[in-house]
């Protein structure tokens, strides 16, 4: 019934699947081409199955190599805002020292000393990213190529993935960014004009270096503490998330097991995040940071990454609350410290206002567990400012809609009802369905295309799964649903295609709703 | 009624937006209404003065102008100088005075060829009252010569301004809120404050365009079944 290319292309479409790929393919003459495609980050592999003189051939190629420079991006554009700066380019930047009130290139920039060497700076750590991204990418294709073999010999092997200090620097890119945009709000007062800045702290009467002092102060403080938070919680949900995808390598949950090793994870993405960052931010915002200063911030950070490990092992949300609780209750203790320096009153107004701001972080959790329901389990968009990745998959989902799917996978299974005379649909007589009554085609459609979408063991020749199979997937897929009337719709279709005196009685629609929704959950992957 | 989740959001946004922009143009919106009164003060020998007083009758919340102008309309026998001693304004509330500005240090004067002395200060808004008199209180005198004179020979004359109704004081209803003890002065915060909501928007675009796609997804789902 199917050649041996077409056996090996199922093989390895079963292999794809154990590295939590999802998988397309396309018949050709003589080759078979299978498009793999990871859950969320776009590393598209393609693969070519061809029958050669020696046997079948199998190649594997890597796409969207450039994906990896789409990090550069935020890099880019602080660059060119510096280039703009001190290059004087068709006087730009004239017009954006007097933004409205605000000295743009102060905003953004901070007092930094703008320069080739600054420009790169910046690029040097965007491609140091890049660079990793890449990096990461690679191994993963390296080890699907490495452990194919043992695959296909029915070896004993383990799939398996990056190392986890990769995951680590990669989540530190969006902490960072993250940070950035913090530090723009808290310095934005020093990127006033010298009136508007005069006019917002002459309620205090100070000076504006004393309030840059106690920005710097504060920064110091705050920002490594939530830098560390973000991280830990970042790198531990990407090694939940690989956790969930092979739970070979790790047997159990590491939210439970190996705390030891997770605190040790946490002080290391800590301090990777507190050194990236604070030499990120001594570049921009803190110029005049002394080594004490730096060494306070790493220190922080590290201190706020074996927080996060063991906030999260708690409960989900209480890094969140935590950070919410250390701006009010710091804002109390500037209270007592205005009485020496009066700066710190605006302190306590920045830190109250910004309160709400873990709410934004808690967004990214709440709303990637209703992504997960859309199987788009990765993390690695979190906290970022540019989900380039996310994009790109919505982008993807978007080109690929389900209505359209639906539309064309319909069609196919009109046309193999009424044309096509396969093994299998020749014999059922589609005149004594028809005669049956409209909601019967209607039952019948449903249920084609339900079959039709269903991963069935590829072992297994037959492409058409039995009752059994569709009963535990749609459990596994959707849950809560009732198993009884999954029976019955199954039941009834089978006997309204087999029997000819089979007659439709009882709530027709209700089976056809669940038909409908089956069609949903897996008519929408099938594109064979 | 029952707004659909999408309308929901929309509706919120509007209304989000809609305040945001009160916030930031309200302070543009001060309506004048400005309003001149005359008043004629007679002295003993018969000199008469106008007093011309234009100020306008919604105050901001900050500070406003009073403009007072003499004009000597006809000199009376054996006098060729009015000569004042000081000007004083009080804020009148209901009951009490409040606030209380003493002007002129030198002793302006007018006469037959100068016959106009205009007197312009800035005064502040009364904390708490949302309507007030001003009381102008000037104190002159006329003489024949140009001499220092003892303060006896001056005399009190009283103006009461706006002669119909009152000056009513124009405060926003949003504002208190940013106008609490301790806040910075509200222009230089809320421009601050537009740093801080755009970052924030800026920050959590992800969330919002998550938002927009699992609303895509759950109608999807609604209309499957």
């Amino acid at each position: 019934m199917s050649s041996p290319i077409e056996r090996m292309a199922e093989r390895l479409k079963r292999y794809l699947m154990l590295f939590s790929h999802k998988v397309e393919s396309k018949d050709q003459n003589s080759v078979i081409k299978i498009t793999s495609r990871r859950r969320m980050f776009p590393a598209d592999l393609n693969i070519s199955v061809a029958e050669t003189a020696r046997g079948t051939g199998i190649a594997i190629s890597e796409n969207k190599k450039w994906y990896s420079l789409v990090l550069l991006i935020p890099f880019i554009l602080i660059s060119l805002l510096a280039i703009l700066e001190f290059t004087s380019f068709l006087d730009i930047s004239h017009s954006l020292h007097s933004v409205g009130k605000f000295n743009l290139i102060t905003l953004f920039l901070g007092n930094s000393s703008l320069g080739w060497g600054f420009v790169v700076f910046l690029m040097l750590l965007g491609l140091f990213y890049a660079l990793l991204e890449y990096l990461d990418q690679k191994i993963r294709v390296q080890k699907i190529r490495q452990r194919i073999e043992y695959f296909l010999r029915d070896a004993i092997w383990e799939p398996s993935e990056s190392p986890a200090i990769i995951d680590i620097i990669r989540a530190s890119y969006s902490v960072i960014l993250t940070i950035y945009f913090l530090a723009v709000i808290y310095f934005a007062p020093m990127a006033m004009n010298s009136d508007t800045l005069a006019s917002l702290i002459q309620v205090y009467g100070i000076n504006p270096s004393d309030l840059s002092d106690a920005i710097i102060a504060t920064v110091v403080v705050d920002l490594s503490l939530i830098g560390g938070l973000l991280v830990s919680i970042k790198t531990l949900n990407l090694l939940q998330y690989k956790n969930q995808v092979h739970r070979r390598i790790f047997q159990e949950d590491t939210k439970l097991e190996k705390r030891v090793f997770l605190l040790g994870t946490g002080f290391l993405a800590g301090t990777v995040v507190g050194v990236i960052g604070g030499v990120f931010l001594s570049q921009l915002f803190l110029v005049d940071m002394t080594i004490t200063q730096l060494s306070v911030y790493i220190l922080l950070s590290a201190i706020g990454g074996i927080a996060g490990i063991i906030l999260v092992n708690e409960e989900e949300s209480w890094p969140y609350i935590g950070i919410g609780i250390w701006f009010f209750f710091s804002s109390l203790w500037f209270l007592f410290r205005t009485s020496d320096e009066a700066a710190y009153a605006w302190i306590i107004l920045l830190h109250l206002f910004l309160i709400p701001f873990p709410i934004i972080l808690w967004l990214n959790s709440k709303l990637s567990k209703e992504l997960k329901k859309q199987q788009i389990n990765d993390p690695s968009w979190h906290f970022s400012p540019f989900p380039f990745s996310l994009y790109s998959r919505l982008i993807y989902e978007f080109l690929n809609r389900p209505e359209k799917m639906q539309k064309e996978e319909l069609k196919r299974v009109e046309d193999a009802l009424t044309l096509e005379e396969g093994a299998v649909l020749s014999q059922i007589n589609i005149e004594t369905i028809k005669a049956k009554g409209k909601k019967a085609e209607e039952l019948a459609k449903t249920y084609f295309t339900v079959i039709r979408g269903f991963q069935t063991n590829y072992s297994i020749i037959s492409r058409i799964p039995s009752n059994q199979e569709i009963e535990t997937q749609a459990n596994v897929k959707i849950q809560g649903i009732d198993l009884v009337l999954i029976k019955q719709y199954l039941n009834t279709c089978d006997q309204l295609l087999w029997d000819t005196e089979f007659k439709l009685k009882g709530n027709v629609d209700e089976l056809i709703e669940i038909g409908n929704l089956l069609t949903f959950y897996f008519g929408v992957e099938a594109k064979e | 009624m029952t707004l659909r989740p999408k309308h929901r959001i929309l509706f919120t946004s509007i209304l989000i937006s809609t305040l945001l922009a009160t916030l930031l143009f309200s302070p543009n919106i001060v309506s004048v209404k400005a309003a001149t009164n005359n008043y004629l003060i007679e002295l003993p020998d018969g000199t008469n003065v106008t007093a011309q007083v234009t100020s306008s009758l919604s105050w901001n919340t900050q500070s406003n102008n009073v403009t007072v102008n003499f004009h000597l309309a006809d000199f009376g026998e054996n006098s060729s100088y009015v000569i004042f001693e000081f000007i004083k304004y009080s804020i009148i509330l209901t009951e009490e005075n409040l606030t209380e500005y003493y002007s002129l240090t030198s002793y302006p004067y007018i006469n037959a060829s100068e016959t106009d002395f205009s007197h312009e200060v800035e005064l502040l808004t009364p904390d708490g009252a949302d309507d007030f008199l001003i009381e102008i209180t000037v104190r002159m005198t006329n003489s024949s010569r140009l001499i220092d004179l003892g303060s006896e020979f001056f005399q009190t004359y009283t103006i009461l301004f706006p002669e119909n109704g009152v000056i009513t004081v124009d405060r926003d209803q949003v504002f208190p809120l940013i106008d609490l003890y301790g806040f910075p002065e509200r222009s230089a915060f809320l421009s601050w404050f537009l740093v801080y909501f755009l970052v924030l928007t800026f920050m959590s675009s992800p969330a919002l365009v998550l938002g927009g796609k699992r609303l895509y997804l759950l109608n999807k789902r609604r209309k499957m079944k």
